[in-house]
């Protein structure tokens, strides 16, 4: 601020004293505003003008007013601090503290929390279901076997996953040793005349004549003159005395 | 009358005389409404008197925060019975009031932060109290030896000689009215209004210079 920035601080000053204690022969405040809103009839107006040319306090009191005249009459919007100071002083919550709230229940809503403890027990549910599913589980379609077991027969499979035990005697033993790994293909006649033939691992423990029973999965059968012929694997092989 | 409507009505002061009265007595009806607590009134008073606040604390040259920090300290005080003690019947009477409201308010914002230099006069009371400087005040220039009283007297002789255009010109140009506000008060081209502020400004200082109040 250089020294004519000063001057002119001090000189307003003595014009808004001035303003504050008006002489007699200064102009009242309505008086101007009329002069400023173009109001004023030819007699005072020419008065006014003519005092304005020579009071340099009047001639400022008009500058200022006339400028919030022209403030007033357009406004520019209205800062939040206030709205809000108002808002909270009228007892109303401020807006910016609804869009505040707002805001903050998009975050929470976008945000979705789980307990640790919550999401373990979810995922053991989900295991335990799954598990319970496949240990459980019960086929329901039918097998296509190859031949019709609705024919007069002993065994009529009907899932090629459940084992069936079956009595008769061994009528033929082979063996069925592949690659080092033993084996052995063991036949076995009923007493109804048909044959179980039968896939089983390692040596045979039965020999031929033993009555046995035999438990196994039987997944085929064929017939061999006019006689059914089950074929399967062995799970058990046990004599029978 | 929310804030667009007062805005409208505001807008239509350089319109007509007739307008310029009817807004005249909305605003003078706002501020009645006011005082009965009429929260829509208080809101449609808003733009109007941060606009005073704006004009009021020019010369005061404060952070914007610390304007906005005063402007809800006086809201506070008229909203609690302050604009009850409104008396005046014009415009300009509720624009003088509002005015000192903000200023008591600035001086005692600067009071509280030491930052105020009270003025010369010891008779002026608190509505008399004018521009708050945040400069210490010199009142005797040393490097070209005349009080400042004495300059500011021969600054007020030479505003006095002006036409009365260079005098508002001058007022306007002091009071912190912006270039683009002076353009739109007087009607001048932008150009004009610039040279013409710096011409005065050279002429004043000139004249000083030679009475030795500036270099």
């Amino acid at each position: 601020m250089d020294r004519l920035d000063r001057l002119t601080q001090r000189l307003l000053e003595d014009l808004d004293r001035r303003t504050h204690l008006p002489s007699d022969r200064c102009l009242e405040l309505g008086l101007l505003e009329h002069f400023a809103r173009g109001s004023l009839g030819r007699v005072d107006r020419e008065r006014v003008e003519s005092h304005l040319g020579n009071c340099l306090a009047c001639r400022d009191r008009f500058v200022e007013l006339r400028d919030h005249l022209r403030g007033i009459a357009a406004p520019g919007p209205v800062a939040p601090r206030l709205a809000s100071t108002l808002d909270t002083l009228v007892g109303r919550e401020p807006r910016e503290r609804f869009w505040t709230h707002v805001a903050e229940a998009l975050r929470r809503a976008s945000v979705f929390k789980v307990p640790v403890w919550a999401a373990a027990g979810m995922a053991a549910l989900v295991l335990i279901t799954w598990v319970g599913a496949h240990k459980f589980q019960r086929p329901d379609a039918t097998i296509e076997w190859p031949v019709d077991f609705s024919s007069p027969g002993k065994l009529t499979p009907t899932n090629r996953q459940m084992s069936r035990t079956v009595s008769g005697v061994v009528s033929s033993l082979r063996d069925a040793t592949t690659d080092g790994i033993e084996a052995h293909v063991v036949s076995l006649k009923d007493s109804s005349g048909a044959t179980y033939v039968l896939f089983a691992w390692g040596q045979p423990m039965v020999h031929l004549g033993d009555s046995v029973e035999a438990e196994g999965i039987f997944t085929s059968a064929t017939e061999n003159a006019g006689l059914p012929v089950y074929q399967g694997v062995a799970i058990q092989l046990r004599r029978v005395r | 009358m929310n804030v667009t409507n007062a805005r409208l009505f505001c807008s239509c002061l350089s319109d007509s005389r007739h307008r310029r009265a009817r807004f005249a007595g909305t605003l003078l009806d706002l501020v009645n409404r006011c005082r009965v607590r009429d929260s829509d009134a208080w809101r449609a008073l808003l733009g109007p008197f941060q606009e005073v606040r704006r004009r009021a604390l020019r010369s005061f040259r404060l952070p914007e925060a610390d304007s906005d920090d005063i402007l809800s300290d006086a809201l506070t005080v008229l909203y609690a019975g302050g604009l009850g003690q409104f008396r005046g019947g014009t415009l300009a009477e509720l624009i003088a009031f509002l005015k000192a409201v903000v200023r008591n308010r600035a001086i005692d914002f600067l009071k509280a932060r030491k930052k105020w230099a009270p003025t010369d006069s010891p008779a002026e009371g608190r509505a008399e109290e004018s521009v708050a400087l945040q400069v210490g005040r010199d009142p005797f220039d040393a490097v070209s030896g005349i009080a400042d009283d004495e300059c500011v007297e021969f600054l007020r002789q030479e505003v006095a000689k002006l036409k009365q255009e260079k005098q508002a010109l001058f007022l306007m140009k002091a009071r912190g009215i912006k270039e683009r506000e002076i353009v739109e008060q007087t009607g001048r081209p932008p150009g004009t209004i610039s040279s013409q502020i710096a011409r005065l400004l050279d002429r004043l200082r000139a004249s000083l210079r030679e009475r030795g109040c500036v270099r």
